[in-house]
């Protein structure tokens, strides 16, 4: 699992309400679904993975432990798309 | 500012000069001013645009030499005079850059390179550059006969790109391809041949300019987000990637240029490294994109090279895209009859 300390959330861009994304140092694009965009916020607010699991384990009504994979692959996702790290 | 600039590049086809979107950004930035037009043929697209241009004139093919094209811009410079010049073609730049002292003898002002200056990134000159200045680039090889071919395959492997000297770029995926290519490329643009090791990936440009020390007057950078067979920009989205820039400065401060260019480069899905594929001596067609993004840099040239104030600015906007499209404009008979018969066109009445 990707861990979040030295992760550059300042520089990540912020999502629009629709969860559509731009990447002003690439230019690339995404879209969010609506929990993509839920996790993507916090991460970007500097929310530690162990706090985001609990708070998307209580909004979604999840195990923990399913909760904590999926929070683990979208931080992963995050790294290897370079999202908050134009040096990637 | 009440001036009047010649600009070339009126052809704006399925390979889009840039002529028009340089007289797009003089007019947006200033209103009043009257653009001159300089064309090569009755049928360059954009002669017909409405608008822009408020005068039209044909100017001889550069393989005419650059005392054939001072004759004519001289007697175009009798019939309406015009402050300054911005040529935007690759094969007119040298006979610009060499002219430079005879124009401004006339009182037409340039902002260029020297023509010494101007070879330094020419396509084949461009992976020694590079190397002097340890700029990243893909593997290059240039021949001046087909015979090199197996042993450029041998280094390069394949596919690999073949360039024309001015214009063109074209992957063979084969040696027989590649000796096609190449002849392709040597009856359109003759020799050299530029062929370069092929990196999958996505392609991103910076237009820049820089006055007459060399300081930089200011950059924008833009991913392609479509592109036509031959490599051209059809859409495109503002960026500014921190590597990207630097790479660029870079390459602007070690050339010692003076006047508008555009890098190309490649981001490698492989290894995640900018390469420069190419710098182009003048604006790009998209560089309308870095007025809209708040950069107008032809209005910068203009500015500078005419001993004006100019913004000190840098800063623009990310996330502008552009997307060409195509139109009819419909002309009257007898825009082609002035064009054909007196190699001009009045749009604008003066």
């Amino acid at each position: 699992m990707k861990q979040l300390s030295g992760w550059q959330h300042s520089s990540m861009p912020p999502a629009a309400d629709t969860g559509f994304l731009f990447e002003p140092h690439t230019g690339h694009t995404y879209v969010l679904n609506e929990t993509g965009r839920f996790l993507y916020d916090a991460v970007r607010n500097g929310t530690p993975p162990d706090i985001l699991t609990l708070q998307f384990a209580q909004h979604y009504q999840l195990a923990p432990e399913i909760a904590a994979v999926d929070v683990a692959a979208f931080i992963d996702n995050l790294a290897q798309l370079g999202l908050g790290d134009p040096r990637s | 500012m009440n001036i009047t600039v010649a600009v070339t590049g009126l052809n704006s086809a399925d390979n889009p000069a840039p002529g028009l979107a340089v007289a797009r950004c003089l007019k947006q930035a200033y209103p009043d001013i009257r653009i001159v037009g300089l064309g090569y043929d009755a049928l360059d697209t954009g002669i017909h645009s409405r608008g822009l241009l408020d005068q039209v004139f044909l100017l001889p093919y550069p393989s005419e030499g650059e005392l054939a094209l001072y004759d004519r811009l001289v007697d175009v410079h009798r019939r309406t005079k015009f402050d300054l010049i911005i040529p935007t073609l690759d094969s007119e730049l040298m006979g610009f850059c060499q002219l430079q002292s005879r124009l401004e003898e006339l009182g037409v002002e340039t902002l260029l390179p020297r023509p010494e200056t101007l070879q330094l990134r020419s396509k084949a000159n461009l992976a020694k550059f590079c190397e002097e200045h340890d700029l990243p680039h893909p593997e290059t090889e240039v021949l001046t006969s087909p015979h090199g071919l197996p042993e450029a395959v041998g280094k390069l492997g394949l596919p690999l790109v073949v360039k024309g000297l001015f214009h063109g770029a074209v992957l063979a995926q084969t040696l027989d391809e590649a000796r096609i290519r190449f002849r392709e490329m040597e009856r359109q643009w003759g020799l050299p041949i530029v062929l370069q090791r092929h990196y999958p990936g996505e392609e991103y440009d910076v237009v820049a300019a820089a006055d007459r020390s060399g300081d930089s007057l200011g950059m924008v950078a833009m991913r392609k987000l479509r592109v036509t067979p031959k490599g051209t920009a059809w859409a495109g989205v503002s960026v500014s990637h921190p590597q990207l820039l630097q790479l660029a400065e870079r390459a602007l401060q070690e050339l010692g240029w003076v006047g508008p260019l555009e890098f190309e480069f490649l981001l490698s899905e492989r290894d995640h490294e900018f390469r420069l594929l190419e710098i182009n001596p003048r604006f790009p067609s998209w560089v309308y994109l870095a007025a809209a993004a708040g950069l107008n840099l032809p209005a910068r040239v203009a500015e500078v090279a005419l001993g004006k104030p100019t913004q000190e600015d840098q800063s623009y906007d990310t996330g502008l895209t552009f997307v060409r499209h195509s139109v009819d404009v419909v002309c009257p008979l007898e825009h082609l009859e002035s064009l054909t018969m007196k190699g001009e066109l009045v749009t604008h009445e003066l």
